[in-house]
């Protein structure tokens, strides 16, 4: 079985299909899953690299992006000494 | 929170079960200093008893949590999403208080539309002492922030100390902080040593590093905005074009060289 991806995809041309339609097309697909839907020029989704790439060719107007992890800022120390 | 003006909320779907998450605008669970931190240099409103106000306090602010709410890394999906929500609630000011992962697609094309907007980003330059300009800060889009101080700002023995090293500016009492990350792709310097400012539970304290050199910044900037005329009458591209120049040129260099401080320190005329 293929290893499943995480990718991004992102609506970049103005004629493309909605994000909406978009997202409806992957939940018809059978080896994609979507994992979020929340912002109004994207998609995080999960699946094997052929599936996705069919997937993105038949999404005019659409491209796919890798996913990275940002760390959390390092909340650095507050206090050196503690009082008395 | 009654010490940081406006507000509206965004919350994942990571936080929909959880109500408290939901409905409150409000600091992260875990780890949530940092976010109320710098929401306070921006828009800290001046409570009675207290001496203490943001940059800009009159100003809205919006919270976009990135990183979840009960702790652990963000993802650039999340970035990217909450940078589209801002620009389509009519935000006009996006702070980054965050950065040093892999270059990603993903969040620069965000920045990207958000200048096309008309949207200024303003993004911390790294506390990787003295390493380059981390990423999204080094993307030519963002205002890219060092962070400095003052001696005598904060005590001898505060952990603050060891942060003052050379450059030191044209008044010896400045100085580019020792964690602050420099390079070419600086824009301007702010204040991000000792800095005291909001964190949760009704409380302050002091936090140090670029992520609050980034906010003192993102309120002057809201200051131009609202004291420029020319800037609320552009749109778009122009918009952030004037705007990133009107920033740069109110920077009055502190004497620690471009690499260290970009344009200088924003100050009023």
């Amino acid at each position: 079985m293929d290893e499943l991806k995480r990718m991004i995809l992102n609506r970049v041309e103005t004629d493309a299909v909605g994000v909406d339609d978009a997202a409806q097309q992957i939940r018809e697909a059978p080896d994609i899953e979507l994992l979020r839907q929340n912002s109004p020029t994207s998609l995080l989704i999960e699946g094997a690299a052929d599936a996705i790439s069919g997937l993105v060719g038949g999404l005019k107007g659409w491209q796919a992006l890798p996913t990275v992890s940002y760390a959390r800022p390092d909340v650095r120390p507050q206090v050196l000494k503690t009082p008395g | 929170m009654p010490n940081v003006s406006g507000g509206a909320n965004l919350i994942f779907d990571e936080t929909r079960d959880d109500a408290g998450a939901v409905d409150d605008w409000g600091p992260a669970k875990t780890h949530g200093e940092h976010g109320t931190h710098v929401a306070g240099i921006v828009g800290g409103a001046a409570l009675a008893g207290s001496t203490f106000r943001g940059v800009a306090p009159a100003a809205e602010i919006r919270s976009y949590r990135v990183f979840p709410n009960n702790g652990g890394d963000a993802q650039n999906y999340d970035i990217a999403a909450a940078i589209a929500r801002a620009i389509a609630d009519g935000c006009h000011i996006i702070n980054l208080s965050l950065g040093g992962g892999a270059e990603d697609e993903a969040t620069r094309a965000g920045i990207g539309a958000a200048l096309d907007a008309g949207v200024l980003v303003v993004a911390a330059a790294g506390n990787d002492y003295r390493k380059p300009v981390s990423f999204p800060a080094a993307v030519d889009a963002c205002v890219a922030v060092s962070a400095y101080g003052r001696s005598g700002t904060f005590p001898d023995d505060s952990v603050e100390a060891p942060e003052v090293v050379r450059p030191y500016g044209v008044d010896p009492k400045d100085f580019v902080a020792g964690f602050s990350n420099i390079g070419p792709q600086i824009d301007v310097v702010g204040p991000g040593v000792g800095i005291v400012s909001t964190l949760p539970e009704d409380k302050y304290g002091v936090m140090s590093g670029t992520s609050m050199a980034c906010p003192a910044i993102v309120g002057f900037a809201a200051y131009l905005l609202s004291t420029r005329p020319e800037l609320k009458q552009a749109t778009g591209a122009e918009r952030a074009r004037l705007w990133k120049s009107a920033l740069y040129g109110a920077g009055r260099p502190l004497g620690f060289g471009r690499d260290y401080e970009g344009s200088g320190l924003p100050r009023m005329s």
